[in-house]
C-alpha cells in the first residue's frame, strides 16, 4: 500500500480579532485510507501572546497513513476558539486545508471563517459573547446548500507540514522527483502568491529633450514649459502681444537650489563689493575687499547638525554646526514631503481684492457734506449743529494739545460735558476767539436736526423757527459766575478792544473772554430746549517784552430739562467709594420732633429733641469733603462755587495763602487771635459752632443714606478744636501797633483709612473706616494793627488715604446652637444666686465695651484698646488682646511714655525724650495735586 | 427584552465612562486644590473620590462577571455596591465644597447610568433565579 507521512506542526494563528486562542483539529481521510499510527485529532493549548497579536501554538502533528487509492486525500479541518477572561470559550473560526500531494516541506495558510448572524445577533455576540456555531462539523466541507451559510473572515492559521510519500510509483502514481526538497509556499486561497516578483515597468513619461545638430532644442515634455527660442535667431526684435499663457511658468523653473545662491550678488555681470560669493569677482578683485558681507541665509537651527556657509579670510567655508542642546533634532524620519506655500501669482483683480481684506488700508476720504445733511435726531456723541450766516456748522471749541496754547479745534458733542482751558498767544481785538460776539452773535443752535424740515421749505435755514433754532442769551458774570447780568445780543458794551501804549511798551485790552460756559438744557432724544451762555470778560495788560498769554476756559454742561441741581442726590459709588469720587459728608442737627401724646388732654404738643443728618442740596461744600481752591495767584478761595473736592484715593497736599481781614473793635488780643484761628478753620471747611467740633459726619460708603445714621461716621480729631482755640494767645504791642498771635495752627492733616470689604456678592467695595483730622505747624504771627486786622497766612492742607485692608478670612458659620432656658435654680435648687451675678451677665451681653474702656489700664471684659497698651506699656504690661472701637482709641491717644516712635499714636511723631513729640519723619506725598 | 444584554451594554459603557469620570474628577480636584484657597474639607472630598473610584471599579468588574457567567451573587453584590457609589457621586454634585459645572454634568451622567444599572441589574437577576436552560 502506498503510504503517506504527515509530519509537521500547527505553528501559529494570526490576524484574529482577539488573542487567547486555541484550536481543535481533525484529520479527515477517505474510506480507503487507514491511519497506521499517530493521532487523527487534537487540541492545542491556549496561547495569550504578551507581544504582538500572533498566537504561537507550535503543536506537533505526526501521522502515518496508508492508502489504497488517491480518493479522500487527507484534509485537516480545524476550529479555532477564543477563551475570554471569564473562562468561556467562543467559536472564532472554522477552516480546512488539504494536505499537499507533493512531498516536501510546505508552509500552509489556512484562512478561517465564522458564521455571520444578523445585526442583532452580532450585537449580542459583541457584548455577551457566544454566537452561531456549526452543529455538524461535516458542514465545513459538505457540498450541501452552502449559500445559506453567510460567513465572515477571521484569522489565519499557519501550518508547517512535511509530506513524505512512499510506494506511490508502485501504483502508477508518478511525481517529479526533481520537486523533492523544494520548499513551496502554497495557500488554500486561489490567489497564489509567487515567490518571484516581476519587475514593474515604469509607465511614467520621462521628459526627454532632443537636441539637433543646429543647436535647437525642443523639450519633449507634455507640460507647458517655456520653449526657449534659440538665441542666434533673435536678431530682429518683433514686438508681438505676448499671450497670457506665456507667464504660466513651470514651477520647476522658479525653484533654484539654495546652495548656489549668492544673496549679496545684486548686479549681474558685475563684481559686487564685499560680496565674496559673487562669481563675477575674480580672486584679485577679492583682495580689494575689506570684509565679506554677512550671509543672511536662514538655517533650520532645529537640527543638531547643519552646514553653515561662512567666509573666512574671504574664502568660502562650510562649517558643520554641532549643537549640544538637548532638544535639537538628531534625525528626522519624516516621509518625503513638499512645502505648500504661496508662490503662484494672483490671477485676477478679484483675487487681489479678496486678499486685501483685513489688511491695512489707507482710509478713504469722507465727504464732509454728507455729515451736515444728516438730519437725524441727536444721540450721545453726535456733534452739535449751529446755524451761522445761513450755513450749518458744527459748534467747536479750542483745545490745547501737548502745550497749553490753543491749537486744536474740537466739536462739542451732544451730552458730553466739556471743561477745557487753553491759552491764546495771539492777543488782539481781532482774535476771533477772544471776542464775546463769537459765542452768540449771528448764531442759533439747532435744537434737533430732525426738526429741520428740509423738503417742505426750500429756504428752511432762513425761516427757521425759534423752537428749532435756539437763540443764545448771553449773560455776563463776575469771576465766580455769580451776579450774572443778562445783556441784549446787540449790546456794544461788551465789545472788546485793545490799545497799544508804545511808551510803556504795553498792550491794554478790555473785554477779553476769559470764561465761557454753555448750559444746554436737553430733554434726551427730543434734543435741546434752552441754551444759556455765561461769559466772564476780563481786561488785561500785556507787555511786548514778555510772552503774551491769555488763558481761556470753556465749559459745556448738558443738563436735563426740569432738573434742579441737587448735590445730595449725587453718590460716590454704589455701594463702595469709587476712586476719584468726592467724599460724602453730612451735618448732625438736632431738631424738635413733636410727640403725639395721646394721654394728655391739653392742646400743647411736647417736643422731643432728636438728632438728624442734614445735607444742603444746593451747596457742594456741605455735601462733600472739600479743601480751599487755590487760584492762580496762590490765594485760598472757598465759596459755593470755588473749592477743591477731596477725591477718594488721591492724596492731596495743597498750600495757599489767605488774605482776609477782621474787625477788631472791642476785642481782647486773645479773642482776636481766636477769631484769626476761626477764620483759618473756615478756610479748611471746618465749621466751628459754639467753640466745639463741627457736627460733621463722613459717609462710610459712597451710597450712604441720609436717614440711616449707621451709614455715617464721626471723624476723629487729634485735639479738640476748643483746646486749639484755648491754646492761642495774643498780645497787643501798642508802640509798634502790632498784634502778636501765638500757637496758630496752619496745617490740616486729614487721614482717611479705608479698606475693601465684601458685601454679599459684590466684592472689594471701598469703605471708609476712620477719618482723622490733625492740626500741625503751630506758628506765631505778628500782624500790623489798624481799624481792621489785615492778615496774610500761608495755609497748608494735606489729605492722605491709607488702605488698611487686611487679608480676608472666611470663617465658617457656627453650627446652630439650641438655647434651652432653664430656671436658674434648676440644677441647684437650694443654692441661691445673688442678683449681682445676674446683672453682670446681662452687661456682658450688652456689648457696651467701648464706653467703659477709657482710662489707662482699664481692662473690661477682657478687652481694652490697643492704643492703651502702647501708652500704658510701663504701667500695665499685661496684654490687651483685642482692638476696641475708634472712640476708645481716641481717648487713649495721648501718649504718656514711649521707648520708640512706634509707641506713639501716629508714626510721624517721634519718641523724643520718652515723650511723643510733634514732628518726626516727614510723610511722603504721592498726591497729584499741588 | 434581553435584560442581560442591556445590563452588559450599560456596564460596558460604564466601564469606559468610569475611566473618564475618574480622570476628570481627580484632575478637577487637583485644580481646585491649587486654585481655590478656601476649600474647607478638601481631604474629605478627595477621600470620598478615592473611595468612589475603588467601589466603582469593583462594582463594574463584579457586575460584568456575574452577568456574563450568569451567577447571581456577584450581580447582587454589585447592585449593593451601587448604593455607596451613587451616594458618593451625589456628594460630588450636592455637598462638596465647590461643585464645578463640568462636575455637575459628568456626575449627572454617572448618576443616570448607575440608576439604570440598578434597575436592569435587578431585572436581570430575576430570570437567573429560575433553573437555567441547557441545550
Amino acid at each position: 500500500m502506498a503510504e503517506v507521512h504527515i509530519i509537521g506542526q500547527i505553528t501559529e494563528a494570526k490576524d484574529f480579532p482577539k488573542e487567547n486562542l486555541f484550536c481543535k483539529w481533525y484529520l479527515q481521510v477517505g474510506n480507503n485510507w487507514k491511519v497506521i499510527s499517530g493521532k487523527k485529532e487534537g487540541q492545542t493549548q491556549v496561547t495569550s501572546p504578551q507581544f504582538g497579536k500572533v498566537c504561537k501554538w507550535s503543536y506537533p502533528i505526526d501521522i502515518h497513513l496508508a492508502t489504497a487509492g488517491l480518493q479522500g486525500w487527507p484534509k485537516i479541518y480545524l476550529q479555532v476558539y477564543h477563551l475570554d477572561w471569564l473562562g468561556r470559550s467562543h467559536i472564532f473560526g472554522y477552516g480546512f486545508i488539504t494536505v499537499p500531494t507533493t512531498p516536501g516541506t510546505h508552509i500552509l495558510d489556512c484562512y478561517t471563517w465564522r458564521p455571520f448572524g444578523t445585526i442583532k445577533d452580532r450585537f449580542v455576540q459583541y457584548f455577551l459573547g457566544g454566537g452561531y456555531q456549526i452543529k455538524n462539523p461535516d458542514l465545513i466541507f459538505s457540498s450541501g446548500e452552502r449559500y445559506k451559510l453567510s460567513t465572515e473572515a477571521m484569522g489565519v492559521v499557519s501550518f508547517e507540514l512535511c509530506v513524505v510519500l512512499r510506494n506511490f510509483s508502485n501504483y502508477g502514481v508518478e511525481y517529479d522527483t526533481s520537486l523533492e526538497n523544494v520548499t513551496t509556499i502554497q495557500s488554500s486561497e486561489t490567489n497564489v502568491k509567487k515567490g518571484t516578483t516581476s519587475p514593474i515597468l515604469s509607465t511614467t513619461a520621462v521628459p526627454t529633450t532632443t537636441c539637433k545638430a543646429n543647436s535647437s532644442c525642443f523639450a519633449n515634455s507634455t507640460n507647458n514649459s517655456v520653449t526657449v527660442p534659440p538665441t542666434q535667431q533673435t536678431t530682429a526684435l518683433v514686438t508681438t502681444p505676448i499671450p497670457a499663457s506665456f507667464f504660466h511658468f513651470d514651477i520647476k523653473t522658479s525653484e533654484r537650489s539654495s546652495k548656489n545662491l549668492c544673496i549679496c550678488d545684486l548686479t549681474i555681470d558685475y563684481c559686487d563689493l564685499n560680496c565674496c560669493c559673487d562669481k563675477d569677482c575674480s580672486l584679485e578683485n577679492k583682495l580689494v575687499f575689506d570684509h565679506c558681507e554677512e550671509d543672511f541665509r536662514q538655517y533650520d537651527t532645529r537640527y543638531c547638525q547643519y552646514v553653515k556657509h561662512i567666509y573666512v579670510n574671504k574664502t568660502p567655508h562650510e562649517f558643520q554646526i554641532n549643537q549640544n542642546g538637548l532638544f535639537c533634532i538628531v534625525r528626522s524620519n519624516l516621509p518625503a514631503s513638499y512645502i505648500v506655500q504661496r508662490k503662484q501669482p494672483l490671477k485676477s483683480l478679484q483675487d487681489a481684492q479678496f486678499e486685501r481684506q483685513n489688511k491695512f488700508n489707507w482710509p478713504k476720504p469722507t465727504h464732509e457734506d454728507s455729515q451736515i445733511f444728516n438730519y437725524f435726531n441727536y444721540t450721545y456723541g453726535k456733534p452739535l449743529l449751529i446755524l451761522r450766516n445761513n450755513t450749518i456748522e458744527n459748534l467747536q471749541f479750542l483745545k490745547s494739545f501737548v502745550v497749553t496754547s490753543c491749537v486744536v479745534k474740537e466739536d462739542i458733542k451732544y451730552l458730553i460735558d466739556v471743561k477745557s482751558s487753553c491759552s491764546h498767544t495771539n492777543i488782539s481785538a481781532d482774535n476771533y476767539y477772544l471776542k464775546a460776539d463769537t459765542f452768540f452773535r449771528n448764531m442759533t443752535i439747532i435744537a434737533n436736526p430732525g426738526l429741520l424740515n428740509v423738503s417742505k421749505h426750500k429756504n428752511f435755514l432762513k425761516n427757521c423757527t425759534k423752537d428749532v433754532c435756539l437763540n443764545v442769551r448771553p449773560k455776563i458774570c463776575n469771576e465766580d459766575f455769580e451776579d450774572c447780568v443778562q445783556i441784549s445780543p446787540n449790546d456794544t458794551r461788551i465789545k472788546s478792544s485793545c490799545k497799544v501804549n508804545i511808551a510803556n511798551n504795553e498792550l491794554f485790552c478790555i473785554n477779553l473772554v476769559q470764561n465761557v460756559r454753555y448750559n444746554f438744557y436737553h430733554n434726551g432724544s427730543s434734543g435741546l430746549i434752552k441754551v444759556e451762555l455765561y461769559l466772564i470778560l476780563k481786561s488785561a495788560t500785556f507787555y511786548y517784552h514778555q510772552e503774551m498769554e491769555f488763558s481761556q476756559t470753556i465749559e459745556v454742561n448738558f443738563i436735563w430739562w426740569n432738573h434742579t441741581l441737587n448735590y445730595s442726590s449725587h453718590l460716590s459709588g454704589n455701594p463702595g467709594y469709587l476712586v476719584g469720587k468726592p467724599i460724602l459728608i453730612a451735618n448732625i442737627v438736632s431738631i424738635n420732633v413733636p410727640i403725639n401724646n395721646t394721654n394728655s388732654t391739653s392742646n400743647a404738643t411736647s417736643y422731643k429733641q432728636q438728632l438728624q443728618l442734614y445735607r444742603n442740596p444746593s451747596d457742594f461744600t456741605e455735601n462733600f469733603l472739600v479743601l480751599p481752591f487755590v487760584n492762580s495767584e496762590g490765594v485760598c478761595v472757598l465759596s459755593k462755587h470755588k473749592y477743591t473736592p477731596v477725591e477718594f484715593g488721591y492724596n492731596v497736599y495743597l498750600r495757599c495763602e489767605i488774605n482776609d481781614y477782621l474787625w477788631i473793635k472791642n476785642l481782647s488780643a486773645k479773642n482776636v487771635c481766636i477769631a484769626v484761628q476761626n477764620t483759618i478753620f473756615k478756610y479748611w471747611a471746618l465749621k466751628v459752632t459754639n467753640g466745639t467740633l463741627s457736627n460733621r459726619v463722613i459717609a462710610l460708603f459712597g451710597n450712604a443714606y441720609i436717614y440711616n445714621i449707621g451709614d455715617w461716621l464721626r471723624p476723629m480729631f487729634e485735639n479738640d478744636l476748643k483746646d486749639i482755640l484755648n491754646r492761642t494767645w495774643g498780645e497787643f504791642d501798642r508802640q509798634n501797633k502790632t498784634l502778636k498771635c501765638g500757637n496758630i495752627t496752619t496745617l490740616l492733616i486729614t487721614e482717611i483709612f479705608h479698606a475693601r470689604v465684601d458685601f454679599d456678592d459684590i466684592i472689594n467695595q471701598e469703605k471708609i473706616l476712620a477719618t482723622t483730622f490733625q492740626f500741625d505747624n503751630f506758628q506765631n504771627f505778628t500782624f500790623a494793627l489798624n481799624h481792621t486786622l489785615q492778615f496774610y497766612i500761608k495755609l497748608g492742607a494735606q489729605v492722605m488715604f491709607h488702605d488698611i485692608t487686611t487679608k480676608k478670612m472666611r470663617k465658617l458659620v457656627d453650627p446652630p446652637s439650641l438655647k434651652i432656658r432653664l430656671p436658674h435654680d434648676f440644677f441647684y435648687p437650694f443654692v441661691k444666686i445673688d442678683n449681682h451675678g445676674v446683672r453682670q451677665a446681662l452687661f456682658m451681653n450688652n456689648n457696651s465695651i467701648d464706653r467703659i474702656c477709657k482710662n489707662c489700664g482699664d481692662i473690661v471684659n477682657r478687652y481694652c484698646c490697643r492704643y492703651q497698651k502702647r501708652c500704658c506699656e510701663y504701667l500695665n504690661p499685661s496684654g490687651c488682646p483685642t482692638p476696641a472701637s475708634p472712640e476708645a482709641r481716641i481717648s487713649c491717644r495721648t501718649p504718656q511714655f514711649c521707648r520708640s516712635s512706634t509707641d506713639c499714636p501716629m508714626f510721624k511723631q517721634c519718641c523724643d525724650t520718652s515723650i511723643c513729640g510733634a514732628t518726626c519723619m516727614k510723610p511722603t506725598f504721592s498726591g497729584y495735586r499741588y | 427584552m434581553n435584560t442581560s444584554l442591556t445590563f452588559e451594554v450599560l456596564l460596558y459603557l460604564n466601564s469606559y465612562y468610569f475611566g473618564l469620570f475618574a480622570v476628570c474628577e481627580i484632575g478637577m480636584n487637583v485644580v481646585k486644590y491649587m486654585n481655590f484657597p478656601d476649600l474647607k474639607h478638601f481631604s474629605t472630598d478627595f477621600g470620598i473620590l478615592m473611595a468612589v473610584c475603588v467601589i466603582e471599579l469593583f462594582r463594574v468588574i463584579l457586575a460584568r462577571k456575574g452577568n456574563l457567567t450568569e451567577r447571581k451573587w456577584p450581580v447582587l453584590v454589585a447592585i449593593f455596591l451601587t448604593i455607596p457609589s451613587l451616594a458618593g457621586v451625589l456628594y460630588f454634585m450636592i455637598w462638596q465644597s465647590h461643585a464645578l459645572r463640568f462636575e455637575y454634568i459628568i456626575c449627572g451622567i454617572q448618576v443616570g447610568l448607575q440608576f439604570v444599572e440598578i434597575v436592569t441589574g435587578i431585572l436581570c437577576l430575576l430570570p437567573f433565579c429560575k433553573t437555567p436552560e441547557y441545550y
